[in-house]
């Protein structure tokens, strides 16, 4: 006969297996910022790093934002004398590996600004992956005062 | 021809040819036109190429013809403002760089920059003014009609086509444009190309030596 504290033990592992199983336990997202647009623009930028914690390729397949219309995942590239903006479909991020999104490569461009946005706030965007996952983050907005350079985007 | 004119036709032919050449040594001695400072993280052009013969407007609704670049230091760049990546990133770089300026506003030396939307359709000069004063309140923005635009990029070499485009009244539609700066002399004519990544630091520098060679006139 199951005592009322083995019951509660076996939900508590239950639950805690269900929690790593589920959203955000492979995938980890550091480092997520936008730098803040002039006021009058339409589009903005989502720069991050996308860890894939677990033992399989995961694809990042779409994403969204409450305050842009849409999001897309885009590269920038030179391509015979002109800087394009590829849209990418999906963004592969292999096992123990990670993808980084800076400025001058790959990018989320943020399309249709719904409401002004400003240094300091956050803009959250889910993310969807091809595991079913989903992850909510959120992009600080700043001002980025540093001169940047423009880094070509790793795979590694 | 008595053989007097002849010869003196000839003494003064030498002279004046002498005098020429050593006019033309001196003139190129003088001045650095046609060499070009080492070290630079710069394309600098080994003959200035004189801007001609186009007319755009500036985001205050002003002729922008080849007479706005005279007179000052100025540094070009291509884009729209719809655009996420590479154009604030570089406007970044830029005010980065106005920041670091030995000179003020109205002082010898004090460069303009002009951003120069290739996107007429979306970008109309009221709102490219408070895009680009949001960087900062010295830059000017610029735009026009596409042949008139067509006729400072050809003769730039800056490239930009537009994809998945459908009609004028489309309004998400990507730009592809070439990112290089452009530095243009005091006199109007294209002293020197920066491809990116553009580092605002490096770039400040390579201006100040591009500056100090050539000379703010």
């Amino acid at each position: 006969m199951f005592s009322v504290r083995n019951i509660s033990a076996t939900l508590f592992i239950c639950l805690f297996l269900i929690g790593t199983a589920n959203a955000g336990s492979s995938i980890k997202v550091e480092n997520a910022w936008s730098p803040e647009a002039p006021p009058v623009a339409k589009v903005m930028a989502g720069y991050m790093k996308i860890n894939n914690l677990s033992q399989k390729d995961i694809k990042l397949t779409s994403a969204q934002s409450a305050l842009f219309k849409r999001v897309e995942i885009h590269l920038t590239k030179m391509d015979k004398g002109m800087m394009k903006m590829i849209k990418q479909d999906n963004l592969n991020i292999k096992a123990k590996s990670f993808i980084e999104l800076s400025p001058g490569g790959l990018h989320m461009m943020l399309i249709g600004k719904l409401k002004p946005v400003k240094a300091g706030s956050t803009i959250p965007v889910t993310l969807k992956f091809d595991s079913g996952e989903k992850l909510e983050i959120k992009l600080s907005v700043k001002i980025d005062e540093q001169p940047q350079q423009m880094n070509h985007h790793h795979h590694h | 021809m008595p053989t007097k004119n002849i010869i003196s036709f000839v003494v003064i032919g030498a002279i004046s040819l002498s005098l020429g050449l050593w006019l033309s040594q001196t003139v190129r001695t003088n001045n650095n036109d046609t060499q070009i400072p080492k070290n630079l993280d710069a394309t600098v052009l080994p003959k200035a190429r004189p801007l001609l013969g186009f007319n755009l407007i500036d985001h205050s609704n002003q002729e922008f013809t080849p007479v706005q670049l005279k007179g000052h230091w100025s540094f070009l760049f291509f884009g729209f403002t719809n655009c996420p990546d590479v154009c604030p990133t570089t406007l970044k770089a830029m005010q980065a760089i106005w920041k670091t300026l030995p000179t003020k506003k109205g002082e010898q030396g004090h460069p303009k920059l002009f951003f120069i939307s290739v996107d007429p359709d979306r970008d109309k000069t009221k709102m490219l003014k408070q895009y680009v004063q949001y960087f900062n309140p010295e830059f000017i923005g610029v735009t026009g009609k596409l042949d008139e635009l067509d006729k400072l990029t050809r003769q730039i070499g800056i490239l930009y086509g537009y994809d998945e485009k459908e009609d004028s009244n489309d309004q998400e539609y990507i730009v592809n444009h070439s990112a290089q700066v452009i530095l243009v002399d005091p006199k109007g004519r294209m002293r020197a190309v920066i491809s990116p990544p553009h580092i605002s630091k490096v770039m400040a520098a390579n201006f100040q030596t591009i500056r100090t060679f050539y000379g703010d006139e």
